[in-house]
């Protein structure tokens, strides 16, 4: 076996990986606050990515860009979360899940019609280089994307870590009623959790658009990575939803570079399959007993 | 309304209005191909009959048993294949082609629903989107067999001996025959002791394995008779269509069950009907809108859901109240000021 064959595969996957992190990090808060699989997830960040790619195209300067792109997605995390969840929260499970792949479903159409089909190049705002390290051939590209999603990872670590907002998310997805009793206000900060899911989102969305390029499809690809990532890693820990990631793009980069690129997704779901029949709370998901 | 105030006074004459009512449905059934106005038309409502059985069994796993699945596309995929590929290649006959197609996807059904008994309601949707993303893939790169995305032309329509059904009113009856026998089979299945065992599992799993309701075993089941007609409809769209091909069996077909499923209102076999009637039948009527179907279908969903997220034909006991109304009701007990606070006792 070629080992240079095997690091290149390995470094692509890292390179995926990290951003698989970023997105599933911001998934895992959001899916943690209500407990709800949240289809519109990637569709947010897909819009948002689109309206990044259309500032881009205009005078405005790439920084403000993106920052004005990040704050759209936050607002349209929060506008989702307004019109499709609130009214739903205390319904059984099935209806919030429809209500969420109903704003999937709304958001991919509204940004078909305005972006179309087609799948576009994302405008390149980091010079692509080849690096070589002895034999090994590394792209520029890839150890910016790995520097920028890990060090937006970590911000957002020390964010739901370390401030008053993030104790009160914890708090929040624990248990809502005790939270309530302690003075939280807890539709606002589930506001806060939506706003903060779409900006990070969009931020790994144009990590994601630079390294691939930029479609409507990518949004439910991203849902269900980023939730795929979750289940590898257990879901509602930070630590396993960044884990999950990082396995999710080398496990990736390793199918399609060893066994087949066209079964690569196939494999993907298949490996998520076998971990839910062994482990059916994930690899660092805990066994809750149900309460009756 | 009137037919409910007749039968609360008048029981011989709701008998006899309903008989009348059924006796007209049975009619214009029989001679649907004699009034409608184009083959375009007949070859829409043949449509619908094939979606009949899907989404009977779509609300066999979704509505009476409460398991969301979002796999069913590929179920009726595999039958589409099974049945095309017997007759193309072996020279089956298609009644055989026809029954193996169901029992082909009925031991898949088994396949899967086995793991999924381990899991949880969301990673059940979850192990069930992977199936149809490993059957998508498998029919998209078999090329040796499935032809790959080009896609299987030509299949033959079905036939029973000499009898082949080669025009749309033949295939009509046909299909309206089978469409008719699922529903009198999900009829009798769920007005059985096994629909009343789903519907408590859908209710409340602790609840009714303590009263000895055996949960693999029911799910498994309603799994496998949602997988076998589901096998049937592909069956019977592989020999309408006269093609299989990947394209027909993606995630989006499964969703489009599910929304029909949902809309027609789960827990109601009547329902289903109406649910696959109105979203093939209305983006039929309305073809200037067809590039916008599926942005109207999701504003439908996401007011369906908040509104009457049990469906047209649905009893709110299946999901539950509108949460939008108890919010409404909440709202106006605040503000209502005659009723104070309840009294702490």
């Amino acid at each position: 076996m070629d080992l240079n064959y095997l690091i290149k595969q390995l470094i692509n996957g890292l390179a995926a990986g990290s951003i698989y992190a970023l997105i599933a990090v911001g998934y895992n808060m959001v899916y943690g606050i209500l407990g709800l699989t949240n289809f519109a997830h990637g569709d947010v960040y897909m819009f948002g990515t689109f309206i990044a790619f259309s500032l881009l195209g205009t005078r405005f300067p790439v920084p403000v860009a993106i920052l004005l792109a990040c704050v759209a997605g936050g607002a349209l995390g929060m506008l989702v979360e307004r019109v499709a969840y609130r009214p739903v929260r205390n319904a059984p499970r099935v209806v919030p899940i429809i209500s969420a792949l109903a704003a999937a479903l709304v958001l991919r159409n509204v940004a078909q019609l305005i972006w179309g089909t087609e799948t576009m190049p994302f405008p390149a705002l980091v010079p692509a280089q080849t690096i070589h390290l002895g034999e090994i051939d590394v792209n520029s590209l890839q150890l910016v994307i790995m520097a920028i999603a890990l060090s937006l990872t970590a911000v957002f670590a020390l964010i739901v870590r370390k401030t008053k907002i993030g104790k009160a998310t914890r708090s929040v997805s624990q248990d809502i009623p005790a939270s309530e009793l302690m003075g939280i206000n807890v539709n606002e900060v589930i506001t806060y959790v939506y706003f903060a899911g779409g900006f990070f989102g969009v931020a790994g969305g144009i990590l994601f658009a630079m390294y691939y390029a930029i479609w409507i499809g990518m949004g439910f690809l991203g849902t269900m990575n980023a939730w795929i990532a979750c289940i590898i890693g257990g879901i509602g820990s930070l630590e396993g939803a960044f884990t999950g990631g990082i396995l999710l793009g080398v496990f990736q980069a390793l199918a399609s570079g060893y066994i087949s690129s066209s079964y690569r997704d196939a494999l993907t779901y298949a490996l998520v399959m076998i971990i839910l029949i062994v482990r059916p709370k994930g690899i660092f998901g805990r066994q809750v007993a149900e309460k009756v | 309304m009137m037919l409910t105030r007749l039968s609360s006074n008048h029981p011989t004459a709701a008998i006899i209005l309903r008989s009348l009512a059924y006796g007209v449905g049975i009619i214009i059934l029989m001679t649907m191909p004699g009034i409608v106005p184009s083959a375009y038309a007949l070859h829409t409502i043949i449509t619908i009959i094939i979606y009949i059985p899907l989404v009977l069994s779509q609300n066999l796993i979704t509505g009476f048993t409460g398991m969301l699945t979002m796999g069913q596309a590929a179920f009726y995929g595999l039958g589409a294949y099974t049945s095309a590929l017997l007759v193309m290649r072996f020279g089956t006959p298609w009644p055989i082609a026809f029954l193996a197609a169901g029992l082909v996807t009925a031991v898949f059904g088994i396949v899967v629903g086995v793991p999924c008994l381990r899991v949880g309601s969301d990673y059940l949707t979850l192990m069930t989107i992977g199936f149809g993303v490993i059957f998508s893939a498998v029919a998209t790169n078999w090329v040796e067999v499935t032809r790959g995305s080009m896609g299987i032309p030509g299949v033959p329509p079905a036939s029973i001996g000499p009898l082949v059904f080669n025009t749309l009113p033949k295939q009509y009856y046909l299909y309206l025959i089978i469409a008719a026998l699922c529903y009198f089979f999900m009829y009798r299945l769920t007005h059985s002791h096994i629909g009343r065992a789903l519907m408590a599992i859908r209710e409340d799993e602790i609840a009714a394995s303590t009263l000895g309701i055996n949960l693999s075993y029911y799910k498994v089941l309603a799994f496998t008779f949602g997988a076998l007609w589901a096998g049937f409809a592909g069956s019977m769209l592989a020999h309408f269509l006269a093609f299989v091909g990947p394209q027909s069996f993606t995630l989006d077909e499964s969703i489009l069950h599910v929304e029909m499923a949902i809309l027609g209102g789960l827990g109601s076999l009547p329902g289903s009907v109406i649910g696959a009637t109105i979203l093939i039948g209305l983006p039929q009527i309305f073809q200037d809108l067809y590039q916008y179907r599926m942005l109207i279908n999701g504003i439908l969903l996401l007011i369906l859901m908040a509104w009457r997220p049990q469906g047209i034909m649905g009893k709110s006991a299946v999901v539950g109240q509108s949460a939008l109304g108890n919010s409404l009701k909440g709202l106006r007990t605040r503000l209502s000021p005659k009723k104070g606070p309840k009294e702490v006792r």
